[in-house]
């Protein structure tokens, strides 16, 4: 990650698949991208897997305020306001 | 010269995002509009309105189960217009 | 730090008044726009480059 990499928040309350879609791809220019999943358990499907797996690989942050979300760390919707002020862009989808 | 990029992820907002456009090209920011998901389906009108005021690009993988294609003054691209424009920008709104 | 808030005109997340009251009760300096109430895009585009942070929901 070079120096003027930026950090990103990606809030998913809803459409899941294409938030997480567009959270890998916003690793391409070497951002460090966290997702904060504040919505419902993420509903796997092969393509949603796929995002997370690549999100994993490119050591992204993952966090859920559900706990079954697999792979992601349990955060409470009260712990991420201050977490957000990290981030110099904070996207929400 | 500042740089506010703009990510579209709905049809909701054309207004709105015009207005913003306009109004940050008239304070002389650079803007940068990225759509996808649904947001997609403003290309023809954000390119009618927008063309000559801010750089547009759009989400090829969106785009195509839509019908959307060809639209003039846009950028047919990936989400890799989606993180230059994120990592270019100073600040980034979401409509 | 000076945080703007920009809620859309059909935003009915409760994430966003979350994110707010918490901003606030952290004591930073939110500015909030509702575009539903507001729609003067040049006081908007100053505010997004004034605040160090923007969050549109």
């Amino acid at each position: 990650m070079g120096d003027d990499a930026k950090k990103i928040a990606v809030i998913v309350t809803d459409r899941q698949s294409e938030a997480l879609r567009m959270s890998l791809g916003l690793t391409i220019e070497g951002d460090a991208i966290s997702v904060f999943n504040c919505g419902a358990p993420i509903e796997r499907t092969d393509e949603v897997n796929t995002n997370i797996d690549g999100l994993d690989m490119m050591e992204c942050q993952l966090f859920s305020v559900n706990e079954v979300d697999e792979g992601f760390a349990t955060i409470t919707m009260q712990e991420i306001p201050a977490k957000l002020l990290e981030y110099d862009h904070i996207v929400s989808y | 010269m500042s740089k506010l990029g703009i990510l579209v992820n709905t049809d909701k907002y054309g207004d709105d995002i015009v207005g913003v456009v306009k109004a940050a090209r008239q304070a002389g920011h650079e803007v940068t509009i990225f759509m996808m998901d649904d947001g997609v389906l403003l290309a023809p009108e954000l390119s009618k309105a927008c063309s000559g005021d801010a750089q547009l690009s759009y989400c090829d993988h969106s785009a195509e189960p839509r019908g959307v294609k060809d639209v003039e003054g846009v950028t047919a691209g990936s989400q890799y217009q989606n993180a230059v424009m994120m990592h270019e920008a100073d600040r980034v709104v979401v409509f | 730090m000076k945080i703007l808030h920009i809620i859309k005109e059909f935003t009915e997340s409760g994430t966003a008044d979350v994110v707010i009251e918490d901003h606030q009760n952290l004591g930073q300096d939110v500015t909030i726009f509702r575009l539903k109430e507001d729609r003067d895009y040049a006081k908007l585009v100053d505010l997004i480059f004034q605040n160090d942070k923007v969050a549109t929901w």
